[in-house]
């Protein structure tokens, strides 16, 4: 075991030091205001493309799969569920339960399911979130409603400032 | 219409002061980190009992853990502290290897240490946040949130989910640490290193700060023993205990760093306690991307059961753990037991109990900040009412965790 150092923090209450740290704290916010180190992404105009091995929304591809129901067992929120579509035993997906956790994409024996690095979406109702194996079969791709053209954005991460975006590609 | 009495002319001796009891309820919808409702009664602005009436966001973890299979408890433990999940999900999967007998490579104990230390990092932030905007001071909430988004990215980075990260599985971890991520936590820390002085200067050693947490809700050792205080709330009154010291787990019987022990025992102590521990796991993680060995990150009794075309194209390539079809739904052997972690909050427990079949018969978490709520009530008796924010802050006490 090693030496127990037991700390004391520091309990001088002289005015002259308090008064100093009152400028200290009052001049860290004035620097601050000048130079902010803001991480605002001024989202949907400014909008952020993930990292390649983010788990975002998943995609079936409809050939390659052997309707093993692996993913469907392993799939913690009962998002996943094995329906006979066109005489062929296919996965759908329920949005509305699915956590992302990714099980299913790494169980897939064959690799028919991935992961897309797409996570901003909107549905009208809640029958929109259950994807039949033909829509689960498509990229998803929702485009914003913002006029003009979305910046797409990188976070990177940067010694003095955090988190600076870097236009993507 | 009478005249209002003007209250900065008026003496003092025509107040009629009238000792005032009643109740307050603070909560159940709270500003700060959670649903939770204190029940305070008053005496003048002296809080005579303060009650907590917990259950607002119970997600019923135990009970459901019953009816699911192993796998599928791994999302859901995770879920009541969502800020701490790799913790939350480490001491469930350690309980579970002890069960099935698993032994796990070295690089994958690093990868577990690695991916904890950078989580207790963004917990202890998110904790001085909620503290800072508990006393008024909302720069310290946005700073903290901040700076935490540094930490969640490199997770994000190296799980692939920003909180919901779900990493670590039975025998090992689910992706191997990658050169550019390892770039990242090295900007991440020299970062953070810059950023603690200013942190200092506008929060730790600002008067203001100073004189809402210095000697507010103090708690003697013995007291922190006897009412089972956890984590940074017990150091911060100068008991040395660390789960990661005392029975190590994962990579830290191999890693050197302190614990740091307060000795007063009030609020500003726990901040200090939490300001010193984020500097601490910083040289963890240095020390870990130093020294970390290379090798598998998945057991070999689960490693060769991947088909080796998927192990090319996605572990050698990609770096990243497919599963075997095992994971689906496996067995473990009849048996019982209990693991501990030091979370960031303090020391979690569970219990798990297996009867052979694909469910766990029981399962039991104790978390660190349901070992708080008695700590927070005893702390509370006998302050003053402005001071019970500071107090909550201080303890870093999360509602849903301490529901579960």
């Amino acid at each position: 075991m090693d030496q127990v150092k037991i700390r004391e923090y520091d309990k001088n209450k002289n005015p002259f030091r308090l008064f100093g740290a009152h400028v200290a704290a009052v001049g860290e916010g004035i620097k601050h205001a000048i130079k902010p180190k803001t991480i605002t992404l001024r989202y949907p105009d400014v909008s952020m493309t993930l990292p390649t091995n983010y788990r975002g929304m998943i995609r079936l591809y409809k050939d390659v799969c052997i309707g093993c129901s692996l993913c469907a067992m392993i799939c913690p929120a009962d998002a996943m569920k094995m329906t006979t579509w066109e005489g062929k035993k296919l996965p759908q997906i329920n949005y509305g339960r699915c956590v992302f956790c990714g099980f299913c994409v790494d169980v897939c024996p064959v690799d028919a399911l991935r992961e897309t690095r797409v996570h901003d979406a909107a549905f009208q109702s809640r029958r929109e979130l259950v994807f039949n194996p033909d829509k689960f079969n498509q990229d998803f791709d929702q485009t914003l409603p913002v006029k003009g053209t979305v910046r797409k954005v990188r976070a990177v991460i940067d010694e003095n400032k955090g988190i600076r975006y870097v236009p993507d590609e | 219409m009478t005249a209002q009495p003007n209250v900065f002319t008026m003496d003092a001796t025509q107040i009629d002061i009238v000792p005032i009891e009643g109740e307050l309820n603070v909560g159940p919808q709270h500003p700060g980190s959670g649903h939770l409702r204190i029940y305070v009664k008053l005496n003048g602005d002296i809080i005579e009992k303060a009650e907590l009436d917990v259950g607002y966001v119970h997600r019923s973890v135990e009970k459901l853990a019953e009816v699911r299979n192993y796998m599928h408890l791994i999302p859901l433990v995770e879920r009541p502290a969502i800020l701490d999940s790799i913790h939350m999900n480490l001491g469930y999967i350690l309980a579970l290897e002890k069960i099935m007998g698993v032994d796990v490579p070295d690089r994958a104990q690093y990868l577990r240490s690695l991916a904890a230390e950078i989580n207790r990092i963004a917990s202890h932030l998110y904790g001085t946040g909620i503290l800072a905007v508990f006393l008024g001071h909302s720069t310290g909430f946005m700073w903290g949130f901040g700076d935490r988004e540094v930490w969640v990215e490199v997770l994000q980075a190296l799980t692939g989910a920003r909180v919901t990260n779900s990493y670590i599985i039975p025998g090992g971890v689910r992706r191997d640490l990658t050169p550019t991520i390892k770039e990242m936590i090295e900007k991440a820390i020299r970062y953070q290193r810059k950023r603690i002085p200013e942190w200092k200067r506008i929060f730790l050693n600002n008067p203001n700060i100073r004189a809402r947490l210095e000697n507010v809700g103090v708690m003697s050792k013995e007291q922190a023993i006897a009412w089972g205080a956890v984590g940074p709330n017990l150091r911060g009154s100068g008991v040395y205990y660390d789960v990661r010291k005392f029975e190590p787990y994962a990579a830290y019987d191999r890693l050197d760093f302190e614990i740091p022990v307060y000795k007063e025992g009030d609020a500003y102590a726990r901040v200090h306690v939490r300001f010193n521990e984020i500097e601490e796991s910083m040289k963890i993680i240095e020390q870990i991307i130093k020294e970390i060995p290379q090798g598998n990150i998945l057991s070999d009794r689960f490693f060769k059961q991947i088909p080796p075309t998927r192990l090319k194209k996605h572990y050698e390539t990609h770096g990243k753990i497919v599963f075997p079809g095992y994971y689906a739904s496996f067995r473990p052997p009849k048996g019982e037991a209990i693991s501990r972690v030091e979370a960031a909050r303090g020391e979690l427990v569970y219990y798990l109990n297996s009867d052979g079949s694909p469910k766990p018969y029981r399962l039991r978490m104790v978390t660190p900040s349901y070992r708080t709520i008695y700590v927070f009530e005893q702390l509370a008796k006998g302050a003053r009412y402005a001071d019970l924010v500071a107090i909550y802050g201080s303890l870093d006490y999360f509602p849903p965790e301490a529901d579960r």
